[in-house]
């Protein structure tokens, strides 16, 4: 019987930490063991994210490393925006810029983020483009882009961009929440909005099950417990029987707004997916009555 | 005379000498005087002579005249024989007397016959001797009788001596076939010497019947058959012939002289006995055949005797034979007697028998023979003699003609033209030379040359015919000229000229007489040219040297050209005026001045033939011609520069040059009329350098020749003074040239010095003359502006910057040219200008005018080029060009922004065409360009017109209207914008209705947004109806008014703008959302219970719901647009409604989290 560990609290901004992959052989596969005896249901949306947390993090994996000096002064950056002192936050990236001569992508994600906020939109998607030409994974930028985009009405651009956040970075719960809502909404395509639905879902569950402490890394598996696809719509996930071995609880707290917020997002989903799932059915109806 | 007997070589001497002793007996004997005397010629011997002869009586006293000079004729005598010179012998001499007595005493006692007989003969011998010596003394002492009777006593002495040793003499004789001895041999000879001196002795003895008798029978014993013929018989029968001469037995006679000639013909290899004798014999026989009427004979015999006598003499050569006259031959005096009696008998005789021609026939038929000259000679001597001048030249001539190349044949001509002058027949004198020319000249006969024996003798009288021939032609045919240029030639004639030409021998007087035309004068003008012509060339060809000869050729030339021979004529004129480096009159300058006037003849001869005849053969002639004559010019000038003719020449030249197209040498000429210029004060330097023909030419070692050459052109030969008229056409020549040559900068130079010129002439005319320089200054200010605007079009041209290649390049703009491009458009430009503003009255005015705006255009100068346009068009208002201007001008007034002015062209297009499509355009063009210059109320007026009179295209038709209904707008005049809104939806209602095809997404839009302000004012009238109560009627007012609006906003959604179908389909949903709303804000009505009031409250939500559902499906059909690209406000705006309606489906942001560190 696995042991399984009750995660309690929540934690925001509604992005998964992800849990640091061992480096596995094919005899030793860290496993996933969700432990939630109330809701047994849970374990297949958990199970879902567990292998989307654990599928590679493109970003992360080619992103820059932060020198210390850069980090501080993003850190002020992050403080001005904090205070609202947006030309200030501007200035310091600007002037980080002149100074250095290859900077993280994030920044110039970053720097979008703050000229929007001083109203100048051409300004800000120039440097989300700039980050995404930096880093292609950057799904920070590609979001960010993305709902530019569709707000443009470009919805094929926007479901690129978001396809392109997701594959860079398949933990990300919004990557998958923001396709949905194009999907659903702007290019009338509700199967697929149902099942990026049901991923972001799972993501925010599975952010609340590590919050709660509800998630258990097993070190030990038989056999890959979860089948790899691209696709969630098909997805087939199984559960592991871990059985054995070590296993550990990971753990990530979510400060009180965040946890409000993921519940809050947990809830929204819930219905849209309720709502989303209903009107595929009322168009399967009409379909057949026609 | 000595004999030495038994001397072999006195014996030949004696040989020799015998036909002398003949001769000497017969003069000294009494024979001699009837041998030669009048015997033959007694009156009845000439009268028969005559009678046979058939002489009248007047030729038989001319025969008579000839023959009495028998005693002058020839005769033996005349053979003048001298006596041998004394010899010394070295024998012991013993005289002859003495050896007779010797002789004498020794005969008696001699024995032996034989040797008797010898001494008997050689005693006889001695007494001849003897005879002999008395003989030549008595002649000596002039025959005193003592002497003749001792001269007779030994001539019977010997005579005597002997018959007495003939008598005793055998002759000895072959018997049977044995031949006799050789002592008998010698002794026969003996006896026939002995027997012919017997026959002398007789003879000299004045016993010739005795002697012919002794002869006679010397001929019977020693007959030739036995003895054969020996110098003996051949003497003996010469003394026969003689003996039967004289006593006029004239057949006897010639039987003896034939048988000489006869042994002579027939023996190649006479001894010198018979030669003697052939001679004389052959001439006896002559005349005795002549006597005996014998004529052919007699010539024959004569033509005998005189070929032995000429060719036998091996001291005369053959040459000298026919070349010199026979007196002046090596002949004695007897031969020459006997020759020229030969001769003139042959000449007499054929003198009856048809005079030349039978002299001719005779040699014919006996062959050629050296002398027959001489014959000729003779009779034409004979007929001088007699005053027969005619008779004497035709045999002169006859002969000469026959035998030109004979030595003596020029002689004869020569005589044959004296005997006409000696008989004064003149034109028989110029036929004369005529024929002697026509014979020896050069061009005929004489062939080999002037340098040969022939020429030599012909040369001086050729040279005098041909001159005298030649002049008195050219003389001839000038007057003949003159002649058929008179009114009345024959009264001329009368008057002087026909004794003129009698005189001159010229038969040609007899033909005017017959016919007195000019085309006959003109004719014969004309062959007397010729013949001058020729008779002049001959004499130039045969004495190329001769002093004369420069003369005679300057006369030929003017021959040459009386007859239109031009090029033959200019040759001539230019040997004299170049070659001939003579100083006589006419001097060089005239022949070479001469010679360009051929030329100019010569042309026109040509040209004459052009127009029959266009081959290219003839235009190259032609060309060749107009080559020469151009360098035939240029050598006048050249060398006579200073001729007061040559100024003229040069302007010919030039001018011939200059038309065609020869230009650079067209300036060296102006330049040579203009090098000292009074008419333009032009400096030479100057000229050279401003305006120098050399310009054109890039080779430099070329022009620096050529330069050289104008300097030592102008420097030397230039006369004094050109007069004004030839210097102006030199300035117009090398400002044509210049400008031919497209050398237009130094064309305008020169252009300006004859318009400067002519303005001063201009100034200082009087009346008459200020109309032809106003014109030429008009036509040099038209010439200058060409070459001003040349400079332009050449510069532009050459950098493919002329407007036609603008066009083909499409350039419109200085931003399509380099800055050289602009700089070299300017530099044309600034000429284009300096044409109209320096020479605005000339043609290229116009050009240069609308050029110069054209470049304005291009440059960008849209003022000038407008002002330039403008002034064009104000000048030139008819002018084709100008109706293009408006357009010009209006892209200027574009370009300036000057709207209201292209406005006003567009009006003016309109105006002029409104039925066209381009009238159509430009009304709306001028409408929207009022409306470009805020000219709105016009702007509006040109769109109304424009949308009423023209609906079609629809397209413009819409825009009109739509600029109406926005104009409206502004201006608050609501129902005036809807009658044009309203247009707009009824042409696209009716395209939809009927031609759907020419729907256009503008008219769709155009509708729409017409049809949307409809709807919005539908939709207003339903907003602002309240529901109030009693609230069934105000719902029935609001659902009128929703009806109304729905209608109208479904008209735009069917008109099918994507602009206005999301706006139209979100204000209809909210139209819906509105009324459910409203319904539900609707006044409560008073009075209800709170249980009325919640079921009245149910039934209000009952009502509204449709509404609600209807926008929520409105709202979400705008939105499903998003599958479909579309995404405008309106659909936005439908979002946003839907989010409040169903926020639950439609309250869906996407989620971007804030940025923290942990992300980087």
């Amino acid at each position: 019987m696995v042991c399984l560990i009750s995660v309690s609290g929540c934690v925001s901004p509604p992005v998964l930490k992800t849990v640091p992959k061992s480096t596995s052989s094919s005899q030793t596969q860290e496993t996933l063991v969700v432990v939630d005896g109330k809701n047994e249901d849970n374990k297949d949306i958990l199970l879902l994210a567990e292998r989307l947390v654990n599928k590679e993090d493109k970003f992360q994996a080619t992103k820059l490393p932060l020198a210390a000096n850069i980090e501080r002064k993003i850190k002020d950056a992050l403080d001005n925006i904090k205070n609202q002192e947006y030309i200030a936050a501007q200035n310091k990236l600007e002037l980080l810029f002149r100074q250095e001569a290859k900077l993280p992508s994030q920044i110039y994600v970053l720097a979008g983020d703050i000229a929007l906020l001083n109203g100048q939109t051409q300004q800000a998607l120039q440097y989300y483009q700039q980050a995404l030409n930096n880093n292609k994974k950057n799904a920070t930028a590609a979001n960010r882009l993305g709902k530019h985009m569709r707000e443009q009405g470009n919805f094929s651009r926007a479901h690129a961009l978001y396809t392109q956040a997701i594959q860079s970075q398949p933990s990300r719960p919004e990557s998958y929440r923001n396709r949905a809502v194009l999907n659903d909404l702007y290019l009338n395509n509700k199967e697929e909005a149902l099942q990026d639905y049901k991923v972001y879902q799972a993501l925010l569950t599975y952010q609340l099950a590590v919050h709660d402490g509800k998630v258990l890394i097993s070190t030990k598996a038989t056999a890959p417990l979860i089948t790899d696809q691209h696709s969630p719509v098909n997805q087939q996930i199984s559960l592991a029987t871990a059985t054995e071995t070590q296993s550990k609880v990971v753990q990530k707290a979510l400060t009180d707004d965040e946890l409000t917020e993921l519940k809050k997002d947990l809830a929204l989903v819930k219905r849209w997916i309720i709502d989303v799932d209903r009107q595929i059915q009322t168009l399967a109806s009409q379909r057949a009555d026609n | 005379m000595i004999f030495c007997l038994g001397d072999n070589n006195a014996l030949r001497i004696k040989q020799v000498n015998s036909i002398s002793i003949v001769f000497k007996a017969l003069i000294l004997g009494s024979a001699f005087v009837t041998l030669f005397g009048c015997a033959g010629l007694t009156d009845s011997t000439e009268s028969s002579s005559s009678q046979r002869l058939g002489l009248n009586s007047q030729e038989l006293a001319k025969r008579e005249k000839l023959l009495e000079g028998q005693t002058r004729r020839p005769s033996l005598k005349s053979l003048d024989l001298q006596p041998v010179v004394k010899q010394a012998l070295d024998v012991p001499y013993l005289s002859l007397e003495e050896k007779k007595v010797q002789y004498e005493e020794l005969l008696p006692l001699i024995k032996d016959p034989v040797q008797k007989q010898q001494v008997a003969f050689r005693l006889a011998d001695i007494k001849m001797l003897l005879a002999e010596q008395q003989l030549q003394q008595t002649d000596v002492s002039a025959q005193q009788t003592q002497s003749l009777e001792l001269e007779k006593a030994k001539l019977n002495d010997a005579i005597k001596e002997y018959e007495q040793a003939i008598a005793n003499f055998k002759i000895y004789r072959a018997v049977d076939g044995v031949p006799i001895s050789a002592e008998q041999a010698a002794l026969n000879r003996k006896n026939m010497d002995a027997m012919y001196q017997l026959v002398r002795a007789l003879d000299l003895n004045a016993q010739p019947e005795r002697s012919v008798e002794i002869a006679q029978q010397f001929l019977t014993v020693f007959d030739v058959k036995t003895f054969g013929t020996t110098a003996y018989h051949i003497e003996l029968y010469f003394r026969m012939g003689e003996f039967y001469f004289n006593r006029q037995r004239y057949s006897d006679a010639a039987l003896y002289y034939d048988k000489v000639v006869t042994y002579a013909t027939s023996n190649q290899q006479l001894g010198v006995e018979a030669a003697n004798f052939y001679v004389i014999s052959a001439y006896m026989l002559g005349w005795s055949e002549f006597k005996l009427d014998k004529y052919q004979d007699a010539m024959e015999s004569f033509t005998t005797m005189l070929d032995t006598s000429l060719s036998s003499s091996s001291s005369i050569a053959q040459l000298d034979l026919l070349s010199t006259p026979v007196e002046q031959l090596p002949f004695s005096k007897g031969e020459l007697r006997l020759i020229k009696d030969a001769v003139r008998v042959m000449a007499l005789t054929f003198s009856y028998q048809g005079s030349a021609k039978a002299i001719a026939e005779f040699f014919e038929s006996v062959g050629g023979h050296d002398f027959d000259h001489l014959i000729y000679s003779e009779l034409a001597q004979q007929y001088l003699d007699e005053s027969r001048f005619q008779d004497s030249a035709r045999v002169l001539s006859f002969y000469a003609q026959n035998q030109p190349a004979h030595p003596r044949a020029v002689e004869f001509f020569i005589r044959h033209i004296d005997a006409y002058v000696l008989g004064q027949f003149p034109d028989k004198i110029l036929q004369g030379k005529e024929l002697f020319v026509t014979t020896y000249s050069l061009s005929a006969n004489l062939r080999g040359g002037i340098d040969t024996p022939l020429g030599r003798q012909a040369a001086p009288y050729l040279e005098q015919f041909l001159k005298e021939l030649a002049q008195t032609e050219h003389s001839l045919a000038q007057r003949m000229q003159r002649l058929a240029g008179e009114a009345d030639p024959s009264r001329l004639l009368e008057s002087g000229y026909k004794q003129s030409f009698s005189q001159e021998g010229l038969s040609i007087g007899s033909d005017i007489l017959k016919d007195t035309s000019a085309e006959q004068l003109n004719k014969l003008s004309l062959q007397a040219y010729t013949r001058a012509v020729d008779y002049y060339a001959t004499f130039i060809i045969t004495f190329p040297f001769h002093e004369s000869t420069p003369k005679l050729r300057f006369y030929m030339a003017e021959g040459l050209f009386a007859l239109g021979r031009f090029q033959e004529a200019i040759e001539a004129f230019e040997t004299y005026a170049f070659y001939d480096q003579t100083t006589d009159e006419p001097e060089p300058k005239e022949a070479a001045y001469a010679a360009l006037l051929a030329y100019d003849n010569l042309l026109g001869q040509e040209q004459e033939v052009k127009k029959d005849n266009e081959q290219a053969n003839h235009l190259a002639r032609l060309d060749i011609i107009k080559h020469s004559y151009r360098k035939s010019q240029a050598r006048f000038i050249n060398r006579f520069g200073e001729d007061d003719r040559s100024p003229l020449v040069a302007l010919n030249l030039m001018q011939d040059l200059f038309s065609n197209k020869h230009y650079l040498a067209a300036q060296e000429w102006a330049f040579w009329l203009l090098t000292n210029s009074q008419t333009f004060q032009v400096d030479p330097n100057s000229v050279l350098t401003a305006f120098s023909p050399l310009e054109g030419i890039q080779n430099e070692t070329l022009r620096n020749k050529l330069r050289d050459q104008n300097a030592s052109i102008t420097t030397e030969l230039l006369p004094k003074i050109i007069d004004i008229g030839k210097q102006e056409s030199a300035m117009l020549v090398l400002a044509h040239s210049q400008f031919a040559q497209t050398n237009f900068a130094v064309a305008e130079l020169a252009y300006r010095q004859l318009s400067k010129y002519y303005q001063n002439r201009l100034e200082n005319s009087n009346s008459a003359e200020k109309a032809q320089y106003a014109d030429k200054l008009f036509e040099i200010d038209d010439l200058l502006a060409a070459s001003i605007y040349k400079q332009a079009e050449h510069l532009l041209v050459s950098n493919t910057l002329d407007t036609d290649s603008l066009v083909k390049q499409q350039i419109t703009s200085t931003e399509q040219l380099s800055a050289r491009q602009v700089e070299i458009v300017e530099t044309g430009l600034a000429l284009l200008l300096k044409v109209v503003t320096e020479t605005p009255n000339s043609e290229f005015r116009l050009a240069a005018q609308f050029d110069a705006a054209v470049y304005y255009t291009l440059l960008g100068q849209w003022q000038n080029s407008i002002d330039t346009f403008i002034a064009f068009k104000q000048r030139y208002p008819t002018h084709e060009l100008s109706n293009g201007i408006d357009n010009r001008l209006f892209v200027a007034y574009e370009k300036l922004e000057n709207w209201p002015q292209a406005a006003a062209i567009l009006l003016k297009n309109y105006e002029n065409t409104p039925t066209t499509e381009q009238g159509r355009l430009a009304l709306f063009q001028a409408a929207q360009y009022f409306e470009k210059a805020d000219q709105l109320e016009q702007a509006k007026i040109h769109f109304r017109k424009y949308a009423h009179e023209y609906p079609q295209p629809f397209s413009d038709a819409n825009e009109a209207r739509f600029w109406l209904s926005e104009h409206y707008q502004k201006n608050n005049e609501d129902r005036k914008r809807r009658f044009w809104l309203n247009k707009m939806i009824q042409t696209q209602l009716e395209l939809m209705r009927e031609r759907p095809d020419s729907i256009t997404a503008r008219s769709t839009y155009l509708a729409s947004m017409s049809s949307m302000v409809f709807a919005q004012d539908a939709d207003a009238a339903f907003t602002k109806i309240k529901l109030v109560e009693p609230v069934e009627q105000s719902l029935e007012r609001k659902q009128k008014a929703l009806t109304l609006a729905i209608e109208k906003y479904e008209q735009v959604i069917q008109l099918g703008s994507q602009d206005y179908v999301t706006d139209a389909n979100h204000k209809l949903a909210k139209l819906y959302q509105v009324l459910a709303s409203d319904l539900m804000d609707s006044q409560r009505p008073a009075g209800l219970t709170p249980l009325e009031m919640a079921q009245y409250e149910i039934l209000l939500e009952e009502q509204a719901y449709p509404f609600e559902e209807t926008a929520i499906i409105l709202y979400e059909k705008n939105a499903l647009r998003t599958s479909d690209g579309i995404y405008d406000e309106w659909v936005k705006a439908s979002f946003e409604a839907l989010k409040t309606i169903m926020p639950a489906r439609y309250d869906k942001p996407e989620q971007l989290p804030e940025i923290t560190i942990d992300d980087f």
